[in-house]
């Protein structure tokens, strides 16, 4: 079986390292599927935690993404990078977390974004939770699609790809999840609290 | 600058920022070896559109079959007429 895997990926998508690891993996190969998980868990990881800064929370994720690509590795088709695939299953099971997360937890208010630093001197970290959190007041499909587009450096195309959904319906998600960011950010008096209305 | 522009300088300090690490492998592996996430199985797609083929084909042939039955239900009271040769 594993030669047949192994004669199925193409061999300029997929790296050999991960296609041995994968066969051996389809074969019940625990170690082999652990190697995988140690070698793509930084990605997912830096990927889940754009869906939550709960650490719990955020390593209960990482755990979803690699027991739902061990049950679905045989449909790995090999004609991507494993990391892609990996990526579309996070995101996958990141926005799955978000509409679970939306029907019982209430938006939260925005971080403390002080003291106010000058434009590129913000801490990232406090950066990355003032955005978070301002995302957090989208709906979830509109929230992933900016999400994808500032984070993972996704296209409109990617994220239609990514997600099963069409290319307009991305679109027209960014254009209101800009235009419902922008009225947030003005309630939220974002530009005063930052110190940058100058 | 406006709020929308204020949000995309938040976001280029946000992707320097450093994730803290997980580590998840052992623990997915237990989940996994408990079965944990297993997917449901339901029966294969092709077994469901086989059994719908089967059932088609039957309700196909009973309809010719009724179709091409000679006969009205009523043609049995209504004797036919010979026309005498004139």
């Amino acid at each position: 079986m594993a030669a047949g895997v192994l004669a199925m990926y193409n061999v300029l998508t997929v790296d050999e390292t991960d296609r041995q690891d994968i066969a051996a993996s389809l074969g019940g190969d625990e170690a082999a599927f652990a190697r995988l998980i140690r070698r793509y868990e930084p990605a997912v990881a830096a990927l889940a935690w754009r869906f939550t800064r709960e650490p719990a929370a955020r390593e209960e994720l990482v755990q979803d993404v690699f027991v739902e690509v061990y049950f679905s590795l045989g449909g790995y088709r090999g004609d991507a990078p494993l990391e892609h695939w990996l990526r579309r299953i996070t995101t996958r099971v990141g926005y799955r977390f978000w509409k679970r997360r939306s029907r019982r937890v209430r938006e939260e208010p925005l971080a403390d974004l002080d003291p106010p630093a000058p434009r590129g001197e913000v801490d990232p970290s406090a950066a990355g939770a003032a955005v978070q959190s301002l995302l957090l007041h989208l709906p979830p499909p509109e929230r992933l699609v900016l999400t994808l587009m500032y984070f993972d450096d996704c296209s409109v195309q990617e994220i239609a790809g990514r997600m099963g959904w069409t290319r307009p319906m991305v679109k027209m998600r960014a254009y209101r999840a800009r235009r419902r960011l922008k009225a947030i950010a003005q309630r939220e008096h974002l530009l005063e609290r930052l110190g940058w209305t100058s | 600058m406006d709020e929308l522009e204020a949000v995309e300088n938040l976001v280029r300090r946000a992707r320097q920022e450093r994730p803290p690490a997980t580590d998840a492998a052992d623990a997915a592996i237990r989940r996994i070896r408990a079965g944990a996430g297993r997917p449901v199985r339901v029966l294969p797609l092709s077994v469901l559109a086989a059994a719908a083929a089967v059932a088609a084909a039957v309700i196909l042939a009973l309809a010719v079959h009724a179709w091409t039955a000679p006969a009205d239900p009523q043609a049995a009271l209504f004797p036919t007429v010979e026309v005498a040769a004139l």
